[in-house]
């Protein structure tokens, strides 16, 4: 079974700006303009301290961002890792983060 | 054309030409402050019959020029002052790039602005014109323009497009009645009657003012002020702007640039002269924490 691997876009393919407690992402490929609540935006920070080519699964990204945030879904029975990997397949749809299928 | 006049608004220049004489004298008349002289235009526009027998016959009024619609209804020629005025509107809308352009009213006071944005009938082109009147320089009802590069506000002091019963409030409040054109009945938005903005507006409209204030009014509603943080602003003058998208990374960064720059509120108001003591209001408490934070540094 494939392992989904996340990485960070090239530096000059997102513009962010913090308003307030949310932060507006411009994604300049697209010219798409998002505005994302936390922990997401932390989320991409984890990605993008990995360094440039660098991929991570949602599990080691969890680790990266728990020492912040206590990670918790919708369902209280839903596992932290499964909390991440699903922003992070969301990111990847909308085309913020570069996914990888490791074999 | 057979008549044309040239207008510039702000950075604008406007080429207008018309199948009919009348149109043409009603915007020279309305603009008689406004520089007419001709050279090269930002846009033309067109108002044309819808066939030549319709020149005289019940004449009709489309809309023709550098961009269009192509489900625009043709007016009556008593609305041709009107067809031209929405199609130079919609140049703006759909032509300029120089600026982001906001769909909002804006006055300024000291060299700060204070901009009013909401969606048509929430009351920001009266407010705009009512301030206007009292003590206040008026920058447009329509439209405002960002300078991407500068965070400015460039004016863009058209006439002002009074509906119903803004006419009379205006009317009451203004003396000169050469200021005011004719009264356009029965059009697609009630009876409109455009006012032409006071001397100075139009004679300082190219000095640009720096944004300083962000209101949301919302006219006929009981008396309520509401803070609006930085993503809700940025939000919805996403929304209230005709060019964001076509801007792109220059929009992007003009736009997080202004909210997170000004102070924002939502203020409900039942009447103009309630409208006009909120933004007194709130504009004396900005100005009190602008002081304070100068004397803080």
């Amino acid at each position: 079974m494939s392992v989904l691997r996340f990485a960070a876009l090239p530096e000059t393919a997102l513009k962010r700006v913090p308003l307030g407690g949310l932060e507006a992402i411009y994604h300049v490929p697209s010219g798409i303009t998002h505005l994302l609540a936390e922990p997401v935006p932390d989320l991409l920070d984890a990605l993008a301290r990995l360094g440039p080519g660098k991929a991570a699964s949602a599990a080691e990204v969890l680790v990266a961002v728990a020492e912040r945030f206590d990670i918790v879904g919708d369902d209280p029975g839903e596992a932290p890792v499964a909390v991440v990997a699903e922003r992070l397949a969301e990111l990847a749809q909308l085309g913020l983060v570069a996914v990888r299928h490791d074999a | 054309m057979r008549h044309s006049c040239f207008i510039t608004v702000g950075p604008a220049r406007f080429r207008i030409g018309s199948d009919w004489r009348a149109p043409i004298d009603q915007l020279r008349q309305l603009y008689s402050d406004y520089p007419l002289d001709e050279g090269v235009p930002d846009f033309t526009v067109r108002l044309q019959a819808t066939s030549a027998l319709r020149r005289v016959v019940r004449p009709q009024v489309a809309i023709a020029g550098d961009f269009t619609l192509p489900d625009a209804v043709p007016l009556p020629l008593e609305q041709g002052l009107l067809a031209a005025e929405m199609a130079m509107n919609l140049q703006m809308a759909l032509g300029w790039r120089r600026h982001l352009l906001l769909h909002a009213s804006a006055v300024s006071r000291n060299g700060r602005a204070v901009i009013m944005t909401g969606v048509s009938g929430a009351g920001k082109s009266t407010l705009s014109a009512l301030l206007g009147e009292r003590g206040w320089r008026f920058l447009g009802d329509e439209f405002v323009l960002l300078d991407p590069d500068t965070g400015m506000i460039v004016p863009f002091p058209r006439p002002v497009s009074l509906k119903n019963t803004a006419i009379s409030a205006m009317e009451r409040e203004v003396d000169d009645d050469t200021r005011f054109g004719p009264v356009m009945r029965d059009t697609p938005k009630g009876t409109i009657r455009h006012l032409r903005p006071r001397t100075e507006a139009v004679q300082l409209m190219a000095r640009e003012t720096r944004p300083a204030l962000l209101l949301f009014p919302r006219f006929g509603y009981p008396r309520a002020v509401r803070r609006v943080d930085e993503a809700e602003s940025f939000v919805r003058l996403t929304q209230a702007s005709t060019n964001y998208v076509a801007l792109g990374e220059r929009g992007f960064d003009a736009l997080t640039g202004f909210v997170r720059a000004m102070s924002a509120c939502a203020i409900d108001y039942a009447d103009g002269e309630e409208g006009v003591e909120m933004v007194e209001r709130l504009w004396s408490e900005q100005g009190a924490k602008t002081g304070a934070r100068a004397a803080a540094a």
